[in-house]
């Protein structure tokens, strides 16, 4: 599948069509949540095992880092590695209560069991939310 | 359009009409309710002489004997309640009345869940729901049209701007509650629409909510548990449906509660925060344990008073709480027997616990019971004393005042290094000694650790001045230097008792001991000669090498930190030293002219720049430690990266103390230039505790009244980092959601625009809030921030828009502006204020709830803030399913 993600450069913000591949093809929403997260996770991991490895930027790197106000080396500085099983299950718990849109060739699906099919080119969009509330008092 | 004073006009002939038109009825009144009437608009606390009469009425009430309530105002007030309800509403308002003890008698922020079998308390408010029939006889309509605004243009326009002229109906909700109960359909049916469609523009209010919860209606409240289940991310219709759960009926409540336990909805903060309210431990240490376990407790309880008593005997603070919470839910009185059973044998922690459940019983006629009578028996113990003494003394503030003895005498260490100093020997020795009391303030918490840094500093900057150097680094410099002539000794052979040992410092300054004997080398030291007094000496040296390659180390960062000039001869020396070489041999140093820069690491003739070019350099030549910064703004910071990568730095094995090279850089972003405070890490949450020992370290103070700051005594600058001031918000339960950066100027304490505070001290403020993040965020594992700019989001949000199938939105400057069905808004896309188009803002709090940890997928964005402002551009450009509360009475 293909994931809209954002690119933040020195001459243009975009949004790039990154591919993403699935160790097992998902049929409904909740395994395309599930197949996702253990992805993330094992790229999270390897981003944590790497924290004594520097390696050079480029000088295009810099620059493009450096217009998102943060020059880094990609590195890892959490203590706590994450729990595959804990990790999926905050995602659909998220996904259930409206804190993960998500949108498949641009339909927005509502629920776990929605059955989805995931291919080479399907584009899949995971939007960010968070809930909301009026002051108090 | 009426203004504010066509708008008092109205509101003042309303009252002037009523007195002239019934001026025959109010001549009749009996004197009593006579003097009542004459307070009935402003009955308070704060106003002596209605506090004077209610009470003279509860008196009345106590000494007689009545029925109810209803019964007391039919006998006693009867022509108050003709003269200022309608006739229609009569029956209805002593109706409610008499329901007022299924109700809790404590209100406010702080009450509890307790209900009385007595009326008394609630006889201030029967005064005040006549007045507020009164109040509502203005609009001339019926309850259900004043809901659904339904009314002349005029009344409809004093009713949307109640609060410019205060005229507010306070007790709707007992009104809308009689309604239900009488069976006006026309109500019902409105408050119904109101719920559940999703196309109306009628607002939800907390009236509404109170009022079907004061309500007998099993219907209205099932739909209220349904309308709690479908509010998705609208957090504050959880927030407005719980917090207000525990003010009516009984039933209404257990429904509620029914729901919360059936679905799990204790994971949103929301209810959090209204459980830990309604049990009483609503404080930040508490949180976590409002779990899926203390909910099963208090359902056990309510639902059995022989589990509830039962529970009250344990020593556990959650389930003595819990226990009191449920027998005082259904009658006070029976906590307080309960309590009173603490005060003669209870424990110590029954106590203790019951001191917290005490002092917001809400009246001092109950909770004095127990307090005075635990001050009386335990005048002794203070920490029983301090407990119960807010109650004690009712409301006045008392402390405990603690006087500890500090016998790290803060002047006095000062002052030590102002003797005049004999000899090299003796300003070393009190540079160490001054170096060891700061290493010994490790153990104090971080204020007195700040105080006692600063007061080293201090001292240290007096050693310097009465040696004769001209700063404090000359002086550290000089020291440190010296400390290898002094151990010189231990550095070749010693044989002591058979066995040979000698001091080793490796290539990267650690020292480390080789002991021989004869000519065979040893592992370690021999059993017996580990208690040697040269062994344990030379011992002692290893340590204060140790120290000292650390204090180097971070003295030379801190150097780097603050452009901290050093001459080239200087330096020079220190190239040989085996403790410090390790550590300036692998830094970049860079030296700055007028019109020329030249950077690299240290030779013997100057600086050895990356493609091994020598730049010869004077002795009198000012260099200083280079920060990413200066690498990146010459051009050369890729060159440097590199050269720690290639097999050649492998065999000349570089490896710098402390991150430079490969140090993360801060760039100031072009939006945010102008601005006094940059958000770019604003939305994230992070775990107070965890944030404190980070930043510690990074000589940050946490200060009461001042927050997190950190000061730049040179450049004169402090950092303040802000959050999100969320009190009384579902958030506030929450680990704190970061904000602001703010730098000012340390003397004139006035804010300073980004694009002036030096570019060094921006970079390293902002990297150390960005490591608080990684280390301490809520969701326990490294978040891994990247931030967008408001062009970024621009981006983002037209591409999500037709995701969402949105078209009432167009993006304008730093804007988002949104044409809804209430109102037109427009959200900053930086800050994600909301404001109502050419109106007021609109106070819209994110909920992030990041605790419940990282969500592990590849997000369009991961940036906190932006998934803020998509949220609230997604909920307002759909204005018309907002069924939030606070947000509508807003709009």
């Amino acid at each position: 599948m293909i994931v809209n993600i954002k690119y933040l450069g020195k001459r243009r913000n975009s949004i790039e069509e990154i591919p993403f591949h699935l160790y097992k093809n998902p049929n409904t929403i909740e395994e395309l949540i599930d197949e996702t997260v253990k992805v993330c996770i094992e790229q999270y991991k390897t981003r944590q095992d790497k924290r004594d490895i520097f390696k050079a930027l480029s000088r295009a790197d810099i620059e493009d880092r450096a217009a998102r106000g943060k020059v880094s080396f990609g590195l890892n500085y959490g203590q706590l590695v994450p729990e595959l099983e804990k990790a999926i299950e905050d995602a659909r718990q998220a996904f259930e209560d409206g804190l993960v849109s998500i949108f498949v060739d641009g339909v927005e699906k509502w629920r776990l069991d929605d059955v989805v099919v995931i291919k080479d080119d399907t584009k899949v969009t995971f939007v960010r939310m968070t809930m909301l509330s009026g002051r108090g008092w | 359009m009426l203004n504010y004073k066509s708008r008092k006009e109205i509101v003042d002939k309303y009252h002037e009409d009523f007195n002239i038109n019934k001026k025959s009825e109010i001549d009749l009144l009996d004197p009593a309710s006579k003097d009542l009437y004459s307070v009935i608009s402003k009955i308070s606390e704060y106003n002596p002489s209605s506090v004077d009469l209610i009470d003279n009425a509860i008196k009345r009430y106590e000494t007689g004997t009545y029925k109810s309530l209803g019964d007391f105002m039919k006998k006693q007030h009867n022509k108050l309640v003709k003269l200022l309800v309608h006739k229609e509403e009569q029956d209805k308002y002593y109706y409610i009345i008499d329901k007022y003890k299924q109700f809790q008698y404590s209100e406010g922020t702080n009450r509890r869940s307790v209900r009385s079998n007595s009326y008394s308390y609630h006889m201030k408010n029967a005064f005040k729901l006549i007045y507020n029939y009164y109040l509502f006889g203005f609009f001339e309509c019926s309850m259900a049209n004043y809901l659904i605004n339904n009314m002349a243009e005029d009344k409809l326009d004093i009713k949307t701007n109640y609060y410019v002229l205060t005229y507010k109906i306070d007790r709707l909700d007992d009104m809308i509650a009689a309604g239900i109960d009488f069976g006006d359909r026309d109500l019902i049916n409105a408050i119904q629409e109101i719920i559940l469609s999703e196309n109306n523009t009628e607002a939800v209010t907390v009236h509404i909510i109170r009022g079907v919860l004061k309500s007998s209606n099993e219907e209205l409240h099932k739909l209220l548990g349904d309308f709690l289940l479908a509010a998705r991310l609208q957090e504050g219709i959880r927030q407005a449906i719980c917090e207000n759960a525990d003010c009516g009926t009984t039933e209404g409540f257990l429904k509620i509660f029914e729901v919360i336990c059936d679905n799990n909805l204790i994971r949103y903060s929301s209810i959090k925060r209204a459980v830990a309210t309604w049990i009483g431990i609503c404080d930040e240490n508490n949180v976590d344990r409002i779990s899926n376990k203390i909910i099963s407790l208090m359902s056990q309880c309510i639902l059995d008073k022989d589990i509830a008593l039962k529970k009250t005997e344990s020593n556990d603070s959650i389930e003595i709480m819990v226990g009191l919470w449920a027998l005082g839910f259904y009658d006070v009185e029976d906590a307080i027997e309960v309590m009173k059973k603490y005060v003669s044998c209870g424990s110590r922690n029954q106590k203790l616990t019951m001191s917290y459940y005490n002092l917001d019983l809400y009246y001092k006629k109950f909770s004095d019971i127990t307090a005075n009578k635990m001050i009386e028996d335990h005048w002794s113990d203070y920490e029983l004393i301090a407990a119960f003494m807010p109650t004690y003394l009712s409301s006045v503030e008392y402390y405990l005042e603690v006087a500890i003895n500090d016998k790290r005498n803060k002047d006095l260490l000062m002052s030590y290094s102002l003797i005049p100093i004999k000899d090299k020997i003796d300003l070393l020795n009190r540079y160490q000694f001054l170096q060891v009391f700061l290493k010994g303030s490790k153990q104090f918490g971080s204020q007195r650790r700040s105080s006692e840094a600063l007061a080293v500093d201090m001292a240290l900057e007096n050693l310097a001045i009465s040696a004769g150097f001209t700063d404090v680094t000359r002086l550290i410099l000089m020291a440190e230097a010296e400390m290898i002539n002094t151990i010189a000794s231990f550095l070749s052979w010693n044989e002591v008792d058979g066995v040979s040992v000698r001091l080793e410092i490796n290539k990267y300054g650690q020292p480390s001991l080789v002991y021989r004997k004869g000519d065979k080398q040893l592992k370690a030291a021999p059993a017996s000669f580990r208690k040697n007094p040269y062994n344990l000496e030379i011992k002692q040296v290893v340590k204060k090498l140790k120290d000292q390659y650390s204090r180097t180390k971070q003295m030379f960062e801190v150097a780097m930190e603050n452009r901290t000039l050093f001459t080239f001869s200087e330096l020079l020396p220190l190239r040989d030293n085996p403790v410090i070489s390790p550590i300036i041999n692998n830094l970049v140093f860079i030296g700055e002219d007028l019109d020329t820069v030249d950077i690299g690491f240290l030779s013997d003739e100057g600086l050895l720049d990356y493609s091994g070019n020598e730049i010869k350099l004077d002795l009198a030549s000012k260099i200083r430690v280079a920060h990413p910064f200066d690498l990146y703004k010459n051009r050369c910071w890729h060159e440097y990266q590199s050269l720690f990568f290639t097999e050649e730095s492998v065999s000349k094995q570089r490896k710098q103390p402390f991150k430079q090279v490969f140090r993360e850089l801060y760039i100031k972003l072009d939006e945010e230039l102008e601005n006094h405070k940059s958000l770019m890490f604003a939305g994230n949450q992070i775990q107070t505790k965890r944030t404190l020992t980070c930043l510690k370290n990074r000589k940050w103070v946490a200060d009461y009244e001042e927050g997190l700051q950190k000061v730049y005594y040179r450049d004169n600058i402090v950092a303040n980092i802000y959050a999100l001031a969320d009190w009384f918000s579902p958030s506030d339960i929450e680990a704190p959601t970061l904000e602001w950066v703010v730098f000012s100027n340390r003397k004139t304490f006035q804010s300073l625009k980004i694009k002036d505070v030096p570019d060094i001290v921006y970079s390293e403020i902002m990297r150390d809030v960005d490591m608080a993040v990684s280390v301490a965020h809520a969701g326990g594992v490294d978040p891994e921030t990247s931030h967008s700019t408001i062009e970024m989001r621009k981006v983002i949000i037209e591409f999500n828009l037709p995701l969402f199938g949105i078209e009432n939105v167009v993006l304008s400057g730093s804007h988002a502006i949104i044409t809804g069905k209430r109102a037109e808004y427009n959200i900053h896309l930086a800050s994600g204020i909301i404001h109502k188009a050419a109106g007021p803002m609109i106070n819209v709090l994110p909920v992030h709830s990041q605790s419940r940890g990282k969500i592990f997928l590849p997000f369009i964005d991961e940036d906190p803030k932006t998934a803020e402002i998509m949220s609230k551009i997604v909920l307002f450009a759909r204005d018309e399913k907002i069924k939030d509360p606070y947000i509508l009475s807003q709009i």
